[in-house]
This record gives C-alpha cells, structure tokens and sequence, in this order.
C-alpha cells in the first residue's frame, strides 16, 4: 500500500465512524436550538432506534425478515414517534438549570437502556449485512459497501434535513420557534409541535445512524454509551446547535479519532480526542461552524 | 428551624441504614422459572437427616445481575445453581441443603466490596464465588481473605492467584494458558511475523503481555502492538497501521464483540494472513459478529464443547433442561468449581469457611469437565486449555498433543 | 414555645452525636459499619461538589478523576514509599487541589454546557493516564496490598476503627464548608452563580474565586480518595470515573444544590436506598432511573426543598393558630 492510499484508507473509516457521530449529533443539536435542552438519552435513543429497526430485519418479531430498506424506514417510524412523546416529557425540564436537565435526562437514558437489557438480554447480536460483505477496490483504498452506503444516506439525509429547515415552510417556522420562543407563539407558530417535529426529526438521525451502523457494529443495549458521549462531544464541537455544526463536528471528531490512531499512538487515541476537543473550545468557544453564540464570559 | 428537620431526617437515614435489610436468598436468578427453592425440611426427611441442621449451608453469588455485564453474572449464577440443584437433590451437604444467595454488583468495584462485606459479616456464608470481572475480584479478595472464606472465581487475570491470599481458587486456567499453546502451534507451523491488537481494559492489557511474552519465549517479538478502548467500534486505524507491518498473524487480545469486528475489518481492509487469539475467539458470539471473516481463526478454551464427551453431553442435557439454552463456557467452569467445593464441604469437618478452604487446597486429580484439576497453594487448579479452529461456522477443536 | 424548640434542638443534635459516636457499637454486623464509612466517603465528595457547584456554579464533572488522584497519591506514596496516612492524606489532598486548579483553568473561558463537557473530557483524559501509565499506576489492573493505617503505634485495621477517621473527616469536611459558605468566600461564590457580569463589575476577582471553588472540591475529592484507598485497600482506574462524579451529582441534586445539609440528606438518602432498592434484582436500576425523574420533575430544589416547604407551612399554620386565638380574645 501507498502511503496515500493508507492515509485515504485510515481518513475513509474515520468519515465512516464520523457521519454516524454527525448523525447522533444532530440529534442534540436539533433538541437543544428548539427547546434549549442536553438531551443525554440521545445515546440510549440511538440504541433504542436501532432494535425498531433491526428487530424486524433480523426476523425477531414473529419470524418477519422484512427487507433491509423497509426495517430503516419502521426504525425511523418508531424514533420519530419517540420523538413526539418525548417532547411532552421534556416540557417542563427545559425552564430547569442544566444539571437538572442532565440528570433527568440521563435517568431517562438510564430507564431505556435497562430496560431493553431486560427485554432483549445484555449480550446483543451481529446483524447480517443486507449488502455484499466484500470491499470495493478504489485506487488501492477499499471501501466497504455497507459503509458506502451509510456514509451516502447520512449525507443525503443531513443535506434533506438542512434544506427542509431553510427552504420549507415548516421548517422556516422552526427555525423561528428556534430563535425566539416567546415572538414565534405570539405569530401564531404552535411552538410545541414545532418542537416535537425538531425532536422527532432527532431521533429519527440517531435512528438512521444506528440502523445503518448495525450491519458494521454490532447490536446490544449497551451500543449507545460511547455513541452518546462522542455526539455530543462532535455537537458541542461544532457548536452546539448549529445543524452544520453539528455534521462538521461529527466528521471531525471521527476523523481525528481514526488518524489519531493510525498515526500517532492507538493507546492515546481517545485522550487525544479529547484533549483536541479542550483545545479547540478554548481557542473558540462558539465551535467549528458555530451559528449561535455561546454564553461568553 | 429548617435544620431541624434534616437533622431528624439524617437521624432516620442512620437508623436505617443500621437496620439494612437482610439479603434477600434466591435459589434461582432472576431471569428463569420458579425455583426449586431450598426448603431443608420438606427436601430431606427427618429419618434421613444424620445430624440436625438448624440453617442451611449458603453460598453467595457476587456477579454483575444487570447492567452490561448481565450476561457473566446469568451464567454464573445458571451454573452454580445447577450444581447444587444436583447435589441438594442428593441430600445435600452433611446432610444440610445447600442455599444460593445472589448479590449484583453490576461490575463495579466499590459495590462489589460492599457486598463482599455482606456476604461475610451480615449473611456469613460458607463459600462464595466473585466474580466474573477480574478486576472486581481482585477488590473483593482483602475482604474474604480477612474473614476467611473460600472465594471461588473464573476470572482470568493471572494476578488474581498471587495476591498471598489462602482463599481465592480460580475454577479455569489463568491468562497465559490461553494464549501460550496457540502462539506456540502457530511458531511450529512456521509463522514468525505476528501482530497483536488488544483492548485498553484489564483483561486485553492482560492477554496482550500473555502473547507477547509467548513470543518471546521463541525468541520472537511481535512487529507492532496495537490498542482500543474497549467502547471502539471502527479498528481502521489500527489495523491499517498494522498491515503496513506486514504481519502473517494477528493475534487479538479482544472480548468476543470486539474480536469478531476486528476479523471481520481485518479481511476487509485485505488481510489474509491467520487470525488467532485466546478465549474471546472460542464464542459463538465472535463467530457470529466476524461471519465469514471468522473461518479460520485458531482460538483456546478451557471446555472442549459440549459434544467431546460423555461428561459433557451430560452436563449439557442436564443444563438445556434446566435453562432452556445450550451449556458454553461459564457455566461449565462454574459448574466444575461448584462441585469442586461442595466435594470439599462433605470433607470439612466441623463445617467451616476455613475448613472448606483447606479441603479445596487438598483437591487433586479431580476429573471436571475442563480437565484434570489440582489445587496449589496459590489456588490455581488447572492449567490446560484446548486448541480449536473455526471451521464451517463451527468451533473445532484440534486433537491434543501432550 | 420558642424554648421549647430550642431545647428539642439540642436533645436532637445530642441524640445524633451520641448515636454517631457509638455507631460501631450498636450495628449488627461489620457490613452496616462498611456501608456507614461508605457514606461518609462520598459524602465528603458530595460536599465538595456542592460548594464548586450548588455555592459557585461552577460544574466540576471531572470529580471522579480528582478522587482518583487522591486515591492514587495515598496509595502510591504508601505502597511504594511507606509514607503513613497522617502524611498521604495532606498529600492527598494537595495533590488532588493542584490538578484541581489545573481542571479549572478553562473555566476562563467556556461556562454552562462548554464547561460541564469540557471538565468530562479532561477527567476522562486523566482516567486513561490511570489506564495507560501501567508503569507508575499499575495499568488497569490498580494497585493491590494497600496497608490500612496505623496512627502512632495503633493500628487502624478494621471497619469499626476507620469508622471515627471518616467520622473526624466527614465533622471537619462540614464545619469548614459551613465557614466557607457562611463567610466572604460564600458571598463571592454566591454573587458568581447569580450573575458572572454583576459580580466582575463589582470588583469580585472572579478568576481567583473560580479556581478556588475547583480546587476546593478538589480537596475534598482527595480526602475522599485517601480514605478509600486505605479502607478497600485496593483500588483500579474504573472507579474513579464520569459514571461517579454523576453519582455525586445525584446526590447534590437529590439532597438540595447549595445546601450543605442538602448533600449530606442526598447522600445518606441514595446510600441507603441502594440497600433497599435490591430486592427488585434486575429492575432495580430502571426503578433507580425513574426515581431521578421523579425526583427532578416534582422536587427540583432536592430534599430540602421538602424541609422548607414543611418549615413554611408550619409558620403558616402557627400563624394562622395565633391569629385565630387573637380573634378570639378579641372576640
């Protein structure tokens, strides 16, 4: 292998493993530009999306192998209705102080990953690939079709999701509720069900991130705990709140996690993550992209 | 005036907690049917009974029960109730039925601690078996080697054995029997380029030193040495920064999940050279994850499968029927370390924590169904493990040369 | 009637310090006095999380690390130097307030959110320094053979013994928070919380009162990990993580943010809960979950809230009973 082939290779798994961060990140960005709140469940969301999905693709409701595409979309289906209940839910935590926020979302978290511990057992499954299981050769570099094509739909979707929020009528309407709550209700926005739609939009992302990462992972109740904090490093990374910052702070992060690995030391790799991180927000607290200032001291 | 109700609240809190309850005995896990729940004196007749037996014997389970680490606790807890199952059904020990009490310390040290001080001092059990995790092992071993009581683990963790305590045994082989033999069949047929990837956590730092000291034994040392975090998913990284070495092996010092995606990304990113490793590589679960990237893949484990012998396919009738589920490797070493110590308190006489300590050292040339056991005074019973490949989906295990 | 509740007061706090100085005598087993010095060991965590946070809003979640650096400098400095415990824990506690401080720094510049992630990755970053530098640390595998201590020639040995070092420590822990808060350094904290500008227009020297507020939960965190590593006697990198500073940030919330006597309620509340709350076996952390939901939607000011609340009702109540008895005599 070339050296240029195995930096493309090495950048190649790490955009792979960054478009699901982005993915999950959107999910915190979305909750917190339309309700001002850190969802912390959105990695047991992620998890949760991913059992509605492949439970049906791996025929363990009833013996139904339903095909791949038809399990993304019920995954989706079921998320986006999560969605909607948990905006109820977190009404009245968004007036509280951030640690309170945390908490009860971290309990929620808490609530849902036991929960399918106990329904689905600890130990998880592989899911079989609905895509050929050998790699394309480009150049010297080789790409996996399952992960061609999850880095493809987590673009096409985020790229769908920002053109909805900036070109429809809908999502112009959020992006008002977004920014000013009180003037937005008062122009006749109905505020909490722009709010539940930002939501539901989130969970369906962490859905999709899962669902398309489950043939390349593995499925267990326990996937969201790393997922989870990794988002919403690349959310606050990218600024949090900002949906472009959101997809650049995933990719980032993946990126950096991957190179870091295979260039500097695998030992370290997560420290230097994290330390990048550090970095990077003291150097520019309003993140990479960053569309909405940060409370600056 | 506010604080004097914390005060009375504070003051309720210590009454409390100076009233903890009492454990709550469990003859089965929480996840299966009813439970033959140990009652001494319908199970034993009186005529039968040889000496009175005010209380039955206790052993505890301190596993993680939920949380991630759910699964080493269910078998665990699926093999060790077997075990006594069988014996209380046989009469018991001495004559008194034997009760299992569960504690679930979901994996984590300072929980696990605690209730190791439960078990001693509140529950006063006669053995126990802690834990699964090695390092939550090594945080109960002070407790009981202070209270004297027998602590029986499947741990892997090499230093488990050489903390100086009398009363931990280790019911499988530690760390290096598993990597050893598959690094030495590897060097005899002829490979020299190895290359090892292991996860950050005590038991793939372990397993990495393992193999690598494996390979120095035959002068041979391995040409790039990779880690994760043990939450990792993508391995693109470090596997490319590997293959640039150009190894013929990859030796993986991973937990079954992990194992089987690092295969699995290793021949997808071209590797073709073998994949070998320890116990993590002898699961279903990696064969499973990896798929057709498992093929070929040489690995190590204490069991030789269900179907190697009598012995075996008994054990594994009699847990399907118990469980609902096929035997594999937990419960079959905590089966074996359960009759192992139930066989020491028939021999301990008068019936003490200690005593079945002493008697557990005694064992020798006990036939279980990993092997020949023979304590030591470290507590290390056996040593020898089995060589398999994967093939067809299936783990294979390779004859045995002595 | 004021006298009365003045001397009830006293036969209160009586009662308590004498069920606290007897303690070891009356538990039942060696277990209840286990889980007693465990409550007094995150108790101190909990209180010095409350003052950087309920007191100084400043979000120190690399907490759990912090008690690491204690835990490791104890354990390290006896293990392999033989230093006895009266001179590691100061140590400690030292060691633990300098990185402390160091976690602070970018308190300078990110608040809220920023900082509550930015002090978990650098916790998380120490915690694999833990992991990584098997060397010093002894890699994931921690340090074993910890020696409990041994005061001028008396050995400290079992959970009865420790129990009054943590008593000492937990009595010392609360009265110098209660100066801490009750003095200048509280108002500064408080005036940071409320209103950062404000205070800064104010001539508040907010930088030094920010590392301050780090670096005192940071002590606390070090007494803690001194304590713990000689009492478990051995201890590993996976102890002292996020998944604990969240632990003690249940508490605090819990018990009461800002309120001292709040993170002692939270803490003794959620310890023994633990106890309790086994017998549910498997659902017993989905029941643990629910719990904090509860807890955060209906009681958001934690336990004390409660306290003030039934304070309040009472004055309303003794006033109402007055007022009618007024009516009456005026009647």
């Amino acid at each position: 292998m070339s050296v240029t082939s195995i930096f493309f290779q090495t950048l190649i798994g790490g955009i792979g493993i960054g478009s699901l961060y982005a993915l999950v990140a959107l999910g915190y960005s979305m909750t917190f530009r339309s309700m001002g709140l850190v969802n912390f469940a959105q990695g047991s969301i992620y998890m949760v999306g991913t059992y509605f999905g492949i439970i049906w693709y791996q025929g363990m409701v009833m013996n139904l192998h339903v095909p791949y595409a038809v399990a993304f979309l019920i995954g989706l289906l079921c998320n986006a209705l999560l969605g909607i209940v948990l905006e109820r839910i977190f009404r009245p935590l968004a007036k509280l102080d951030l640690m309170l926020m945390l908490l009860a979302t971290i309990g929620l978290g808490f609530i849902l990953d036991n929960l399918f511990t106990i329904i689905f057992g600890a130990t998880g499954f592989a899911v079989d690939s609905p895509l050929p299981n050998t790699p394309w050769n480009i150049f010297g570099v080789r790409v996996l079709p399952q992960m061609a094509l999850l880095i493809g739909v987590s673009f096409a979707l985020m790229i769908g999701n920002q053109l909805f929020l900036s070109k429809t009528k809908w999502g112009r309407a959020m992006r008002a509720s977004a920014m000013d709550f009180e003037i937005a209700r008062a122009m006749g926005i109905p505020t909490n069900r722009m709010n539940a739609l930002a939501l539901s939009i989130g969970c369906m992302m962490s859905a999709a991130a899962g669902i398309l990462a489950a043939p390349i992972v593995y499925v267990s109740p326990s996937m969201g705990v790393a997922v989870g904090l990794k988002g919403f490093a690349a959310a606050i990374l990218g600024g949090l709140g900002s949906v472009p910052g959101a997809i650049a702070g995933g990719l980032v992060y993946g990126v950096l996690e991957a190179l870091s690995a295979g260039y500097i030391s695998s030992t370290w790799t997560q420290a230097i993550a994290y330390i990048v991180m550090v970095v990077v927000l003291m150097v520019k607290p309003s993140g990479i992209v960053g569309e909405i200032t940060v409370e600056k001291v | 005036m506010r604080n004097k109700v914390l005060y009375v609240l504070l003051a309720v809190g210590l009454l409390l907690a100076a009233c903890a309850p009492q454990a709550t005995p469990t003859a089965a896990p929480p996840t299966q049917a009813p439970a033959a729940t140990v009652a001494p004196a319908t199970a034993a007749p009186a005529s039968t009974t040889t000496q009175a037996c005010a209380n039955p014997v206790k052993i505890a389970i301190i596993a993680a029960m939920s949380g991630t680490n759910a699964s080493l606790g269910n078998w665990m807890t699926q093999g060790v109730t077997l075990a006594v199952e069988q014996k209380n059904k046989a009469g018991g020990v001495q004559g008194c039925q034997v009760q299992i009490i569960t504690y679930d310390d979901q994996a984590d040290p300072t929980t696990s601690v605690g209730l190791a001080q439960k078990a001693a001092t509140q529950d006063k059990v006669m053995a126990v078996w802690a834990t699964s995790n090695s390092n939550t092992a090594l945080a109960d071993i002070p407790i009981f080697e202070q209270y004297k009581i027998p602590q029986l683990t499947n741990g892997t963790f090499v230093n488990l054995t050489q903390q100086g305590s009398a009363y931990i045994f280790r019911v499988n082989p530690a760390g290096p029997a598993y990597e050893t033999p598959v690094v030495n069949y590897l060097v005899k047929q002829g490979k020299t380029k190895f290359a090892i990837i292991g996860d950050n956590s005590a038991y793939g730092v372990g397993e990495t030193k393992y193999q690598t000291d494996a390979l120095k034994a035959d002068n041979l040392t391995p040409l790039d040495t990779e880690s994760y975090g043990i939450n990792d998913k993508d391995f693109t990284g470090q596997l490319t920064k590997i293959m640039q070495t150009q190894p013929e092996v990859l030796l993986l010092a991973s937990s079954e999940v992990a194992a089987g995606l690092i295969a699995k990304q290793a021949r997808q990113l071209g590797f073709t050279g073998v994949i070998a490793g320890g116990s993590g590589l002898a699961s279903p679960v990696f064969i499973s994850t990896a798929g057709s990237a498992a093929e070929g893949a040489y690995f190590t484990s204490p069991y030789p499968g269900n179907d190697a012998n009598d012995a075996t396919k008994a054990f594994d009738a009699a847990y399907k029927a118990r469980w609902g589920v096929d035997a594999e490797v937990h419960g079959a070493n905590t089966y074996d370390g359960t009759n192992m110590l139930l066989m020491a308190m028939e021999n301990a006489h008068p019936l003490t924590p200690d005593n079945v300590a002493a008697e557990m050292h005694k064992i020798c040339n006990y036939q279980g169904l990993q092997g020949t056991f023979c304590y030591n005074q470290n507590g290390e019973g056996i040593n020898s493990t089995f060589l398999g490949v994967v093939k067809g989906g299936q783990l294979t295990y390779l004859p045995t040369t002595p | 009637m004021k006298k009365i509740t003045r001397i009830l007061r006293w036969i209160l706090i009586l009662a308590v310090a004498c069920l606290m100085l007897v303690l070891p005598w009356i538990a039942q087993n060696r277990y209840q006095v286990h889980i007693v010095n465990n409550i007094g060991i995150w108790l101190l965590l909990s209180l010095g999380l409350n003052i950087a946070m309920g007191y100084a809003g400043q979000y120190n979640l690399a907490l759990g690390a912090l008690w690491g650096v204690g835990a490791y400098t104890a354990a390290l400095l006896q293990t392999r130097l033989g230093v006895p415990f009266w001179i590691n824990l100061p140590l400690s506690i030292i060691a633990a307030v300098i990185i402390a401080a160091f976690v602070g720094l970018p308190s300078f510049k990110v608040r809220s959110h920023y900082l509550a992630l930015v002090t978990i990755a650098l916790g998380e970053a120490m915690n694999l320094v833990l992991v990584n530098e098997t060397p010093i640390t002894g890699g994931a595998d921690g340090i074993g053979h910890i020696q409990m201590p041994n005061l001028f020639g008396f050995p400290i040995n079992n959970d009865e013994r420790y129990y009054y070092i943590i008593l000492i420590m937990v009595i010392l822990g609360y009265v110098v928070g209660r100066q801490i808060v009750g003095h200048r350094i509280g108002r500064a904290f408080r005036a940071l919380r409320d209103d950062f500008q404000a205070a800064r227009a104010m001539g508040v020297n907010t930088g030094f009162y920010q590392i301050l507020a780090f670096a005192i939960s940071g002590a606390y965190a070090g007494a803690a990990g001194a304590l713990y590593a000689q009492l478990n006697t051995y201890i590993s990198p996976d102890i002292f993580t996020f998944n604990s500073a969240l632990i003690v940030l249940t508490m605090i919330l819990v018990g009461g943010m800002g309120s001292l006597p709040g993170s002692v309620v939270g803490t003794v509340l959620l310890l023994v809960l633990n106890e309790y709350l086994q017998v549910f076996q498997r659902w017993q952390l989905v029941g643990y979950g629910i719990a904090i939901i509860v807890v955060v939607l209906f009681l958001p000011g934690g336990v004390v809230e409660l306290a003030r609340k039934f304070e309040s009702f009472r004055q309303r109540w003794l006033a109402g009973l007055t007022k009618g008895k007024s009516d009456a005599e005026a009647g």
